[in-house]
């Protein structure tokens, strides 16, 4: 658990960050919270020749609401979601969410912008920004969360664009985010999400997340949902138009009767709302 | 999450013992004297020392199951800047005295014990095996050059699947052997099995799996070794003493010039018994380099190259008599030894010598078959052999309750075995029980009754709850001399303690054992305290240093305390017996007169009397009768006469999610007789960590291997699942108390218990919750995926 030799850069502002990302090439990474990046450069699985850290820009870390936006800083950490006050207000989805990550010690370091650049199908706020049409806020661009993911860990990011910003719709509608762990800190062998409208009883969008390649929308069961089906009705459309992956955690069979459950649970949870 | 500590039931244990030793320390729940330093981080392990000059080593380990090395190419790697020494098998072979030692106690009838060198030469047999050692200035500098050896592998065929690799003509784990039998031994019961099942009213055949595990201590291994005129190696290990000795014989060196120092050690669970390939590699490299060298395990490697526990297939086949009657049973083992034997032998033949449980059986006929394969050796993992017995007949006890219609509690009543000492079937003596005393307690304690009404009832409404029961019985304090030493070659796991009081007064207990989470600088203390009458406060208890400590062989088998706790008592005593002379002397009286109690030598004739402070400082000083040298130690070496046997019972109550697969245990009881008890605390940690490891077993935790080319597959604390506070277990614990007449502190060991019934009363559990589903047998780790498909696979698609 030796990470290789890099060189290491603290950055003072955001343009500082990305004039160092620039000049130290394509392989250059950004270090937010590090608790994906650590253990991949502790395993050796990567060697980049330049570490920025970006955590100590103070200037990311905050959540904003404004009027129909919740405007997070791409260095606000778990825990500062998790007790935001504001956010619980605005997007009680998110605050939940923070809630569950990982475990005390990664949410006192891990950061949303990190889990967003990383991009694995795992992670929960991957599937949140998803779920509610999030913008992504870079220092080039902003781009829609449907645009944002391209595939396996893969992002449109650039070498040396860095995330500033997540802007999601303030959602104040029923809401649940069910994930299932082997272990109470881990990440979800499965992961459903739920956030309807507050106006429309039958508007109601549905996330997955370690549901295949990348997270993913359920679009089929959030029509059979709005066609007045039942609870089961979109766990099955869900579980059908879902390609889980294989793993140790579970084979694909498996992975799809989880999804129709936790499918059922939580539109059964967001329809007792 | 419930902790419950102090029950009203120990409390009366406490009260039970404190009568049996006569003192005010033992049987209380004195708080832990290394816990100050521990929990604020002056804890000191293997990493934490240091010394001057040291270099660093990094291992290169075979990526692959089975390979042919065709060649090592160094050359980059020594090229590095930093780098004091790269060193292959040919380089290490030259500096090797002595191989690996295969334990023999336990290895019944040897068909074959490959070879086993510190490091691959030309063959890799395992993922992990050592196959180059990198010595250089900085760790980060040895792990870079690491990265630039160049090994070229050439695959074999990696053997993995038990049942195949004992087939005729199967490949081979290692490639100039004939096969792959390490043992295979028959234990032919008395009398005719054929007619005990020929007249049964029901038999029950059943293949248990014990899948492998990783102890996963919190501490990795690390050694520390520096060779010069003498060798001293800091080591994180449960038995100094033993690799000392083994090592000194590698090397070539006296074992009076080497010195092993364990200081803190941050779990082990049986992993760290050793020795292991670096602790002679580390000692071999500081030689080569003229430094000290440190090496400090990666979680990684102690996920793929420290032993694996359990890796054990029993197939059974029981037979019952209409009224429960237990008839005869019939065990074929297979043992998964790994590639090499490393401490295997020491163990899984205990499996199939406990096979019949808390039970009296006419019959049991076994054999056991040891298969090398391509994979970690597996070694002791706390219970070692105990949990697997455990878990074999009390999943028999549940299957032929099934075929009876009976509740399995009964079954298990009307075959217990009531009358101590007792001879089992392969020739222990059972020393003291009461098993019905602990099943009662425990069925009392989760209200058995009761929770069958609520089962029914919660059925009816399509919830699944079980409930699941496992009696134990164990065997601790490892071991009389006549029985552990198996040859003129062997040596006894006696053990031994110096026992030291300074003119002041003050107390140094010098053990053999090796505390590494037990708490001996407590327990040891009490019993030292209460034996010489002394404050807790003036005794300290030295472990882990072969310089200043009797030859001993240290903690594992719980045994420290039944016999290394008795080495301390017996000390004491001669102590006592010193003073004693010494006190006659000061009181002008004659030895016979004297009594001791409480710290206080009395004159019986005129109640005149002498503290031991007093008649300490006398021992150093002037005027001593004759035949009375000064000083007051002693040293004692305890060989028991006999194992002492706990037992227990523990009950689980799960219900079972079939939607997800997911079980959730609701309660949990544990009832444990360890005899007396000295610290109630202690037992109960032990019982908490204990039960959790084995639900852990039951639930989580498994090595997994690739079907296909036996690959070990993932391979970090993301796929290997360890249990977190999470998933803590509300164990309530209560305690029957029956103490052993084996040793005069009549107490048992505990160290283990907690484990051994406590992965098979989960899957009692979960089999009882699933029994309307027709589920009739659950393999560990009891998954969700994998109860999922048990109740789901070939249930018609409505149904689910």
């Amino acid at each position: 658990m030796i990470p290789p030799q890099f060189e290491y850069y603290r950055a003072q502002s955001v343009d500082d960050a990305v004039s160092a990302l620039r000049a130290g090439g394509e392989d250059a990474k950004a270090l937010a919270g590090g608790m994906s990046l650590i253990p991949v450069l502790k395993m050796r699985m990567s060697s980049p020749p330049l570490l920025v850290d970006i955590g100590a820009l103070q200037s990311l870390n905050y959540v904003r609401v404004d009027s129909d936006q919740v405007c997070v800083g791409a260095l606000t950490r778990h825990r500062d979601l998790m007790s935001s006050a504001v956010l619980r207000d605005a997007l009680p989805l998110l605050a939940d969410t923070a809630y569950d990550v990982g475990d005390a010690q990664v949410r006192a370091r891990g950061t949303i912008g990190g889990v967003l650049a990383h991009a694995d199908s795992a992670g929960d706020y991957c599937m949140v920004s998803l779920l509610l049409d999030a913008h992504i806020v870079t220092t080039d661009r902003v781009i829609a969360a449907q645009d944002f993911f391209e595939g396996f860990m893969e992002t449109c990011l650039g070498s040396d664009e860095l995330i500033t910003e997540i802007r999601f719709p303030v959602s104040r509608g029923p809401h649940t985010y069910i994930k299932f762990r082997r272990r109470r800190s881990d990440w979800a062998v499965i992961g459903v999400g739920v956030q309807r409208s507050l106006d429309d009883a039958r508007a109601c969008r549905i996330g997955l997340t370690n549901a295949g390649f990348t997270v993913s929308r359920a679009p089929e069961a959030e029509e059979v949902y709005s066609a007045g089906g039942t609870a089961d009705d979109v766990a099955a459309a869900a579980a059908a138009h879902a390609s889980p992956l294989a793993d140790l955690a579970g084979d694909v069979e498996y992975k799809k009767a989880l999804i129709a459950e936790l499918t059922r649970r939580a539109i059964t949870e967001v329809g007792a709302q | 999450m419930t902790i419950r500590l102090a029950t009203s039931e120990t409390q009366e244990a406490v009260r039970e013992a404190g009568r049996a030793s006569q003192g005010p320390y033992s049987g209380q729940s004195v708080p832990r004297v290394e816990d100050s330093r521990l929990i604020r981080g002056q804890g000191q392990y293997v990493d934490d020392f240091t010394t001057s000059n040291v270099a660093y080593a990094e291992i290169v380990r075979s990526p692959l199951p089975h390979a042919r090395i065709r060649g090592v190419d160094t050359s980059a790697a020594a090229a590095l800047p930093g780098v004091l020494g790269v060193f292959t098998g040919h380089d290490i072979v030259i500096e090797l005295h002595a191989l690996l030692p295969v334990i023999a106690a336990g290895v019944p009838n040897r068909r074959q014990t490959p070879p086993q060198y510190p490091i691959a030469i030309d063959e890799a047999v395992y993922e992990g095996e050592p196959v180059a050692v990198v010595v250089a200035d900085t760790r980060y500098g040895a792990a870079d050059a690491a990265e630039l050896v160049a090994v070229d592998y050439e695959p074999l065929p990696a053997v993995h699947d038990l049942d195949a690799a004992i087939v005729e003509g199967s490949g081979v784990t290692h490639a100039d052997a004939a096969d792959n039998i390490g043992w295979d031994v028959a234990l032919p019961g008395e009398g005719d099995v054929d007619a005990a099942f020929a007249g049964a009213a029901v038999t029950v055949t059943q293949r248990i799996v014990q899948q492998r595990v990783c102890a996963a201590s919190i501490e990795c291994r690390s050694v520390l070794a520096d060779y010069r005129d003498r060798l001293t190696v800091w080591n994180s290990s449960q038995m100094p003493h033993f690799n000392r000795m083994y090592v000194a014989e590698g090397l070539g060196l006296p074992e009076s010039k080497v010195r092993f120092i364990s200081p803190d050690v941050g779990g082990a669970f049986g992993s760290k018994m050793g020795p292991y390939a670096e602790d002679y590699l580390i000692p071999i490299a500081s030689k080569l380099v003229g430094r000290p060298v440190k090496w400090t395990e990666t979680r990684s490697e102690n996920l793929s190259s420290t032993s694996h526990g359990r890796g054990q297939v029993f197939d059974i086949e029981a037979a019952a008599a209409a009224d429960g009657t237990l008839l005869a049973m019939k065990i074929k083992q297979l043992v998964d030894i790994g590639a090499y034997f490393g401490r295997t032998g020491a163990n899984p033949i205990v499996s199939v010598q406990l096979s019949g449980g808390c039970y009296r059986w006419p019959i049991i006929e076994a054999r056991s078959i040891g298969v090398l394969t391509n994979k970690m050796w597996t070694g002791p993992y706390r219970g070692a052999g105990r949990p697997e017995a455990t878990h074999l007949v009390e999943r028999v006890m549940d299957l032929l309750a099934h075929e009876l219609h009976m509740d399995p509690v009964e079954i298990r009543r009307r075959n217990f075995i009531t009358r101590f000492p007792h001879v089992n079937n392969f020739g222990f003596t059972y020393d003291s029980g009461g098993y019905h005393g602990a099943l009662d307690r425990a069925l009392d304690a989760i209200d058995y009754t009761g929770f069958r009404q609520r089962q029914a009832d919660l059925r009816a409404r399509g919830r699944f709850l079980g409930i699941g029961v496992g009696c134990y019985v164990e065997i601790s304090g490892f071991g009389p001399s006549w029985q552990t030493a198996a040859d003129d070659h062997e040596i006894g796991l006696t053990e031994s303690a110096v026992v030291r009081m300074h003119p002041s007064g003050a107390v140094s207990v010098f053990a053999g054992t090796h505390s590494h989470g037990q708490g001996h600088a407590t327990s040891f203390a009490q019993i030292a305290a209460d034996a010489l009458g002394v404050a807790l406060a003036d005794v300290d208890v030295v472990e882990g240093d072969t310089s200043n400590t009797p030859f001993g062989h240290g903690t594992y088998g719980s045994r420290s305390t039944p016999v290394g706790g008795m080495a301390v008592y017996t000390a004491c005593q001669r102590i006592i017996e010193k003073g004693t002379a010494i006190a006659a002397h000061l009181l002008h009286t004659s030895i016979d007169d004297v009594s001791f109690k409480g710290g206080i030598f009395t004159d019986a004739a005129t109640g005149e009397r002498r503290s031991i402070k007093d008649v300490t400082l006398a021992s150093y000083n002037r005027g001593l009768p004759d035949g009375i040298e000064q000083g007051m130690e002693a040293t004692a070496f305890f060989d028991p006469p006999n194992f002492t046997w706990p037992f227990g019972t523990h009950i689980c109550e799960v219900e079972v999610d079939t939607h997800t697969g997911v079980t959730k245990i609701l309660r949990y009881v544990a009832v444990d007789d360890c005899g007396n008890i000295i610290n109630p605390m202690l037992v109960e940690g032990q019982i908490h960590g204990g039960v959790l490891q084995g639900v852990a077993q039951a639930l989580l935790e498994e090595v997994q291997y690739s079907e296909e080319d036996g690959q070990r597959l993932g391979g970090t604390f993301l796929d290997y699942l360890v249990p977190t506070i999470n998933e803590m277990v509300p164990t309530e614990v209560y305690h029957t108390v029956t103490p052993t007449p084996t040793n005069s502190l009549g107490v048992k060991g505990v160290g283990e218990a907690g484990t051994i019934a406590s992965s098979v009363a989960v899957i009692n559990a979960i089999c009882d919750a699933l029994e309307p589903l027709g589920v009739r047998h659950v393999e560990m780790p009891a998954s969700p995926q994998r109860l999922w498909h048990l109740i789901h696979d070939g249930m018609p698609a409505a149904l689910r």
